[in-house]
């Protein structure tokens, strides 16, 4: 815990001004090699971030603003709006239509937290939860969830529907519309 | 008549590579950096103790819980609130002696991993500004080490003792500081980010930003609705307000570092209307629009003291501070005639002793899971730096660490009991676990948060009620 030198390649000598009124600098910068590290430490640290929130622009996944610097958003304001459901499909003998459909009660399965972050259909958030109500009831045949965001402009959250199949584990993405 | 410079030219490159020295290593007040990082570690350490331990509940609750990355989730065992609370308050423990100590850089990166780790393992926290420190810390980790006496300016008596004659003014001292550079520059991508962000059409349209302010306005909002049809002009107009500021900090922020050496009145100008710009912006977004982004606002107004405030100013705002904070230390008994009795044998077992006695006690005594264990790690590590020190491992350096760290838990212990952190912890607890179908779990969350709200529940009496249910801290921003 005793303090070791800085790593940073400055000398840790105060700098002897190259010109008289020029300011002695408590700490010099570092020279030679150890400028040209620095330098390129420098150049490669801009580069991420400018390039880490530029590619949220070219992604085209909306949803995901994490480390882009979206602080509320209009996909922030449009999420708020957003409906979702999730719906475990039965398999139960005899029993067919809506008999063998339960919604899944998301505020009081999970912290209030969580079902935000499925508002938003975070694709991790998402695949787990799915994966849990598969594994958390063998009757379980698969889980559907669905979101519609009718206030965001067409295109911008377009609706969603995930669907995975407990048997197989396969998990479908598909555009509204389409046949459970 | 001269040519232009070709691309080519090496003169061009040369006058790049001038420029580029200029600004990245080029001097600034050494004050900046050591104010700022002085700064940051104090509130990050009381936000790590007063907002993040209350939420650390929703950490495993209910058995879930999704990390940022994949690589993480398939590596670290499910969180708990007990361990979250314990990452917190050793990272505020940690932070807080960064601040006392003058700590290394494996001290402050240490801080910056702790901290980054306590929002990465779990997406209940998605706060931006959470990652924003972490980069912050980062570059923190990367300063050079300046102590208060390099950084603050020593008044100079004009020549003849007593001759009566005023103090000559103190020039700063300045210093060669990437790290800083680096931060002002990263301060002003994020504005730049923020600009984009808001050129969305319905940020320009006022859209969001009605749905922002229009709760928050009160009795205002009657006189709105007059305006009939140029309500949305209003709300338009504020929109493009925000971004013109955002832009105006952005290019603002890029000429922080040039501010102690510019010779251009217009640019100490400048600087001024930016300061004003972020301190309108940051205060609207925390008092007017009452947005839930932790203390946000309050780091970003720190930093915008520090950049953007004159350097002379700085040093007479800080003067008052650091003279009280030296005197302190002078009184210490680590500095001066008494240090050699302190880092004596004898002096070092009292000190050891003591701040094992305050990480044992603040662990027993903080009421919250995961504080134990870390009290109990805190007081092996206080009796190992003793220990080493008694074997004249640098006795001075490491008394100091050990008080830092003594005092650290201590300011620990007296913020999180004399505030709401305990009763806030409970009270989300037993919301969580009523909302979940476990009344009972809830009941004793409820009991345990009036206990710490300062009065006991009383068999056959009305228990007292518990402080007005805050809105759930979405943990998103």
């Amino acid at each position: 815990m005793p303090r070791a030198a800085s790593p940073t390649a400055t000398t840790g000598r105060p700098a002897v001004p190259a010109t008289p009124g020029a300011p002695v600098l408590v700490n010099a910068p570092p020279t030679g090699r150890a400028r040209g590290l620095v330098s390129g430490a420098v150049a490669a640290w801009l580069l991420v971030q400018l390039a880490l929130p530029a590619s949220y622009y070219v992604r085209g996944e909306a949803s995901e603003e994490r480390f882009a610097w979206r602080m509320f958003s209009d996909v922030w304001w449009y999420h708020k709006t957003c409906r979702i459901s999730l719906v475990e499909r039965l398999d139960i003998p005899g029993e067919a239509g809506e008999r063998s459909r339960r919604p899944v009660n998301l505020d009081r399965e999970y912290h209030a937290t969580w079902p935000r972050q499925i508002q938003r259909a975070r694709r991790a958030v998402l695949e787990k939860v799915l994966r849990q109500r598969c594994d958390t009831d063998p009757a379980v045949a698969s889980v559907v969830f669905t979101r519609a965001c009718p206030q965001a402009p067409p295109g911008r959250l377009p609706a969603l529907r995930v669907a995975r199949d407990c048997r197989t584990g396969r998990v479908e993405r598909t555009a509204p519309g389409a046949a459970p | 008549m001269s040519l232009p410079l070709r691309p080519q030219d090496p003169r061009l490159f040369h006058a790049a590579a001038r420029a580029w020295d200029a600004y990245w290593f080029g001097p600034v007040a050494a004050l900046r950096p050591y104010a700022l990082a002085k700064i940051v570690y104090v509130v990050l350490a009381l936000d790590a103790w007063l907002l993040r331990v209350p939420v650390a509940w929703r950490y495993g609750a209910g058995g879930f819980d999704v990390a940022h990355f994949g690589w993480l989730d398939a590596l670290q065992p499910l969180p708990s609130a007990a361990f979250y609370t314990g990452l917190m308050l050793v990272t505020g423990v940690l932070a807080m002696v960064c601040a006392l100590a003058n700590a290394g850089w494996r001290t402050r990166l240490a801080v910056a991993a702790l901290w980054t780790y306590g929002w990465m393992m779990s997406l209940a926290d998605t706060y931006q500004h959470h990652y924003f420190l972490s980069l912050v810390l980062v570059l923190l980790a990367a300063m050079p080490p300046l102590s208060g006496r390099q950084a603050l300016p020593v008044a100079r008596r004009a020549a003849g003792r007593g001759s009566g004659r005023a103090a000559l003014p103190a020039p700063l001292p300045m210093t060669s500081a990437w790290p800083y550079a680096l931060l002002t520059a990263t301060v002003a991508i994020v504005y730049a980010y923020t600009t984009v962000t808001k050129l969305d059409l319905d940020w320009r349209a006022g859209r969001v930003m009605e749905h922002l302010g229009r709760p928050r306005l009160g009795t205002l909002g009657a006189s709105l609705e007059g305006l009939g049809e140029w309500q949305p002009a209003l709300w338009a107009a504020l929109s493009a307000g925000v971004v013109l500021t955002e832009m105006l900090l952005a290019a603002g922020y890029l000429l922080a570092p040039r501010l102690d050496t510019t010779r251009r009145p217009l640019l100490r100008v400048l600087a001024w209307v930016v300061f004003a710009a972020a301190l309108s912006l940051h205060l609207t977004a925390e008092l007017v629009l009452k947005l839930r982004i932790g203390w946000f606002s309050y780091y970003m107004i720190a930093l915008a003291s520090v950049c953007l405030l004159p350097g002379p100013l700085l040093a007479r705002l800080a003067g008052v501070l650091a003279r009280l904070v030296e005197t302190l230390a002078e009184a210490t008994p680590f500095t001066g005639p008494r240090a050699a009795a302190v880092i004596a044998p004898r002096g070092l077992g009292v000190l050891g002793a003591a701040a094992v006695f305050v990480c044992l006690g603040a662990g027993a005594w903080l009421g919250l899971p995961g504080a134990w264990p870390v009290g109990a790690a805190l007081a092996l590590l206080m009796a190992a730096l003793t220990a080493l020190a008694l074997a004249g491992r640098q006795p001075r350096r490491t008394a100091q660490y050990m008080a830092a760290t003594g005092f650290a838990v201590l300011v620990m212990w007296v913020s999180v009991v004399s505030s709401r952190a305990r009763v806030d912890y409970y009270v989300e607890k037993g919301m969580d676990l009523a909302a979940r179908g476990d009344p009972r779990g809830a009941a004793v969350a409820f009991g345990q948060a009036r206990r710490y709200q300062g009065g006991r529940a009383v068999p056959g009496r009305a228990a007292r009620p518990l402080p007005p249910r805050r809105v759930p801290d979405a943990g998103t921003d």
